[in-house]
C-alpha cells in the first residue's frame, strides 16, 4: 500500500492500516459525489448517486387509435436497444404487437403489449429467490445475478410478458446485460430512464411520427401522462386482477 | 534396519559437507526457477497492458484484493436502487482496461481473463455483461445506426448487423390508423 489513496489532491496522509485507508476511501467517495450533483443534472433531476424514489412512478400511456396496424417500430427499436431481433425462434420478446378485433362490429385495434409494470406484480409474488422485484419507482425488473431460471414468473404473469433466454448470447449492449438461463422482460429501458431518457419504444414511436406511446411519471399530477389519464378514458388491461398496472391504454 | 548410532557414525563430517553442498545447490536451483517462471513448467504470470489514464479508482493492492467485493456492492446498488455512479461499475472497468488490440477484457491477454486464469478463478461476469467498451454511446436509437458491433462475428452480432441493415419502414397505410 505504498501509493494508495492518491486520487484526491487533498489526501496527503499515508494511511497505516486498511481500516484507516477504507475510511479515507469513504471520505473520498463523499468528496467525489459532491460536485456530481451540480455538474450532472439529468432531465429527471436525479443525480447518478441518487437512488430511485417512490415519489416517482414511471408509466406509459398507449393510444391505440394512433398505433398503426402492421407498424412495428417500437418492437424493432426494443430489439435493437436490448440486443435481440426476434428472427430466432428462441429469441426473447419484451414487446409484441397485438391485433384485437371486435367481431360483431368488425372494429379492429393494434397495440403493443409488454410488461405492464404492475404495482402488485404477480411475478414478484411467486419468485422463489427474490430475483423478480419492483424498484421504488415502479419499474419491475429481474435481478439476473440471483435468477435461477425456474420460470415461475412466466407462469404467473397474466400478460405473457416474460421470456427465458435459451441460448448463449454475445455482444450484448453494455447497458443491458443479458445471458442464458435467466428470465427477462421489458425493463422500461431503465438504463435510459436513470439517465433522464425515455424507453426506446417511445422514442421510436415519436421519431416515426405516430406519438402513440407517452412515457412519464404517474405520480406527478403536472406530467403530461397524468393529465391525460385524468381527462381521458383510459384502460388497464385485465383491470379485474387489481394489479394497478403502470402501462395504460387509450381507445380500446 | 540401521540404528541411530550407526547412522551417526556413517555421517562423518565429510558426508555432512557433501549433503550441505547438495542442499545449497538445490535451494539455489529452486530460487532461480522461481524467477524464470516460464521455464519451470509453472503457470505463466499474467501479462496485461495498463489501463487508460494515470491510475485506477483505488491503488493496485486494494483493487487486486477487493475488486470483487466492490463490484458486487455496486451491482446491487445499481440493480436494486438505480444508483449509477461510475467509480466501481463494471462498465467503467471495461472502458479503461479493454486490450487495445482486441478491444476486450477477455482473451489470453485480456485484463480480466489473463489474471483470472492465473489465479484459477471462474470469471462469469461476461456471460451476460459486455466484455467490450460501449461503441459510440448511441443514446438515441436513431443515432446508433452507424455503430459497429465489434470484431467477433457471433450469431448475435450478425443478427444485429442484419437488423441494422434492414430498418423496418413504418407502415402507416394500415386500417386502424384513425
Amino acid at each position: 500500500m505504498s501509493n494508495n489513496a492518491d486520487n484526491t489532491p487533498n489526501d496527503k496522509e499515508q494511511p497505516n492500516s486498511r481500516r484507516q485507508f477504507l475510511g479515507w476511501g469513504m471520505a473520498m467517495a463523499g468528496l467525489a459525489i459532491a460536485p456530481g450533483i451540480t455538474l450532472f443534472d439529468p432531465a429527471h433531476g436525479r443525480a447518478p448517486e441518487e437512488a430511485a424514489s417512490s415519489k416517482v412512478r414511471w408509466g406509459m400511456l398507449i393510444d391505440s387509435s394512433k398505433c398503426a396496424t402492421g407498424c412495428d417500430d417500437c418492437v424493432s427499436a426494443c430489439g435493437k436497444e436490448n440486443g435481440f431481433s426476434g428472427s430466432r425462434e428462441t429469441d426473447s420478446q419484451w414487446i409484441r404487437k397485438v391485433e384485437i378485433k371486435h367481431l360483431p362490429a368488425g372494429h379492429s385495434h393494434s397495440l403493443p403489449m409488454m410488461c405492464q409494470h404492475c404495482e402488485h406484480p404477480p411475478c414478484v409474488d411467486v419468485c422463489p429467490t427474490g430475483a423478480s422485484f419492483k424498484r421504488d419507482d415502479g419499474i419491475v425488473l429481474v435481478d439476473r445475478h440471483i435468477c435461477i431460471g425456474c420460470r415461475y414468473c412466466m407462469m404467473a404473469c397474466p400478460y405473457k410478458a416474460r421470456s427465458f433466454v435459451h441460448e448463449e448470447l454475445h455482444d450484448q449492449n453494455p447497458d443491458v446485460p443479458r445471458g442464458k438461463g435467466c428470465v427477462e422482460s421489458c425493463t422500461l429501458c431503465v438504463h435510459r430512464v436513470d439517465r433522464g431518457g425515455q424507453p426506446a419504444c417511445a422514442d421510436a414511436c415519436t421519431a416515426a411520427g405516430h406519438d402513440a406511446i407517452l412515457f412519464g411519471d404517474l405520480n406527478d399530477p403536472s406530467s403530461e401522462i397524468s393529465k391525460r389519464i385524468a381527462t381521458l378514458a383510459t384502460t388497464q388491461v385485465r383491470a379485474d386482477l387489481g394489479l394497478n398496472v403502470g402501462v395504460r391504454y387509450q381507445g380500446i | 534396519m540401521v540404528s541411530l548410532a550407526k547412522l551417526r557414525v556413517m555421517l562423518t563430517w565429510r558426508w555432512g559437507a557433501v549433503l550441505a553442498t547438495l542442499l545449497a545447490v538445490s535451494t539455489l536451483a529452486v530460487a532461480s526457477n522461481d524467477e524464470h517462471e516460464s521455464s519451470g513448467g509453472r503457470v505463466a504470470k499474467p501479462v496485461y497492458e495498463e489501463g487508460k489514464g494515470d491510475k485506477c479508482v483505488r491503488d493496485d493492492a486494494y483493487m487486486r484484493r477487493h475488486h470483487m467485493e466492490e463490484l458486487k456492492h455496486h451491482r446491487n446498488e445499481t440493480m436494486r436502487k438505480g444508483i449509477r455512479t461510475t467509480e466501481f461499475s463494471l462498465q467503467n472497468c471495461v472502458d479503461c482496461h479493454a486490450n487495445k488490440k482486441t478491444n476486450s477484457v477477455l482473451g489470453k491477454d485480456g485484463f480480466c481473463q489473463s489474471c483470472h486464469t492465473y489465479a484459477a478463478v471462474t470469471l462469469d461476469c461476461f456471460e451476460c455483461h459486455a466484455s467490450k467498451p460501449k461503441a459510440a454511446t448511441p443514446f438515441h436509437p436513431l443515432a446508433g445506426k452507424g455503430q459497429k458491433a465489434g470484431g467477433e462475428a457471433g450469431v448475435a452480432t450478425t443478427m444485429h448487423q442484419q437488423m441494422q441493415a434492414t430498418p423496418v419502414e413504418p407502415n402507416t397505410t394500415g386500417g386502424a390508423s384513425k
